[in-house]
């Protein structure tokens, strides 16, 4: 995807959490800025970035997992439990 | 690479519960991975199967009989935590801190645990059946009647390790570190103890039968006859001490 919002408004949390960025990548553009808006804002050298910790980044990623598996045909959203086999 | 979207378009009202949740957690006080989950209603103990757990710190978590099945733990902090009768099947536990866990009857089957600290952790009756344990660091680890078989312990440290009674046929323990390790009863048949330190281990009722032990070290070692000894030797073992 290049030209999706994740990958053209990165904050800064998500710089270093690929599999974060990969799991908005399945949402609509605007889903997606939507969320960004809500769990961090660009980094810029005058903005200070904001911080999530490690464990709240993992569970930000669970619960749009399981919010994009409810939103999925079985078929797409049984492959969750194959992606880090 | 093309993304795949998802089908169903969901509604605002939808998505705004999805944002509510978000920010619960980035506004929460607490780090608490239990705590965070409660808050947004998670049960740890079946909801994280297959989750990106990655780098989590998490000591002392309550995990008992959690399905934590594929679930990603590389570098993950859980020392002291209880994990009893959790199943970690295929789970990557790459470099995680297990130190001190309570890791009674585990199921490990085929689970990934290279470099993992499991020092002074309880694994009785664990099964760790193909699971990687290279480079693991398993000392005064408790794995006593564990499963073993076809495990792959190259480079682990077993140093004082209990492994009474642990069925270890055609695991690979070359280099490992079994100096003083309990291996009574244990059995050891077709194990590849190749270039392995076994100083000081008990080996009473020890099955080796098949065991490669080219230039493995013995020494000081409780029941082992003489016969078996020069078996041994005959077998390119080498005895210092």
């Amino acid at each position: 995807m290049l030209h999706n919002a994740a990958s053209v408004i990165r904050p800064t949390f998500l710089e270093t959490d690929d599999s974060l960025l990969k799991t908005l990548e399945v949402l609509p553009e605007d889903f997606q800025q939507k969320i960004i808006s809500v769990v961090g804002s660009p980094h810029t050298d005058e903005q200070k970035p904001r911080v999530l910790s490690r464990n709240k980044r993992a569970m930000i990623e669970k619960i749009i997992t399981l919010w994009v598996k409810e939103h999925t045909p079985k078929s797409y959203g049984e492959q969750e439990n194959r992606e880090y086999a | 690479m093309e993304s795949k979207k998802i089908a169903n378009t969901p509604n605002e009202k939808s998505l705004q519960r999805l944002l509510n949740l978000i920010q619960t957690i980035v506004e929460s006080d607490t780090d608490d991975l239990s705590e965070l989950a409660k808050k947004v209603r998670l049960n740890p103990l079946k909801d994280f199967a297959g989750a990106n757990l990655s780098s989590v710190v998490w000591p002392g978590a309550d995990l008992s009989g959690a399905n934590l099945v594929k679930t990603n733990l590389i570098a993950a902090d859980l020392t002291e935590a209880v994990l009893s009768g959790a199943d970690l099947s295929s789970a990557n536990l790459n470099t995680a801190q297990l130190s001190h866990a309570i890791l009674i009857s585990v199921n490990f089957t085929s689970a990934k645990l290279l470099g993992t600290s499991l020092k002074s952790a309880n694994l009785l009756g664990a099964n760790l059946n193909t699971a990687d344990l290279s480079d693991a660091d398993l000392s005064d680890a408790n794995l006593s009647n564990t499963d073993l078989k076809r495990a792959n312990l190259s480079r682990a440290n077993l140093r004082g390790a209990n492994l009474s009674g642990a069925q270890m046929h055609h695991a690979n323990l070359r280099h490992a570190n079994l100096d003083k390790a309990n291996l009574y009863a244990a059995n050891l048949y077709g194990v590849d103890l190749s270039y392995a330190d076994l100083r000081g281990a008990n080996l009473k009722d020890t099955e080796l039968g098949a065991a490669i032990v080219v230039n493995t070290l013995f020494g000081n070692n409780q029941g082992l006859s003489e016969g078996m000894m020069a078996d041994l030797k005959r077998r390119k073992a080498i005895f210092k001490g």
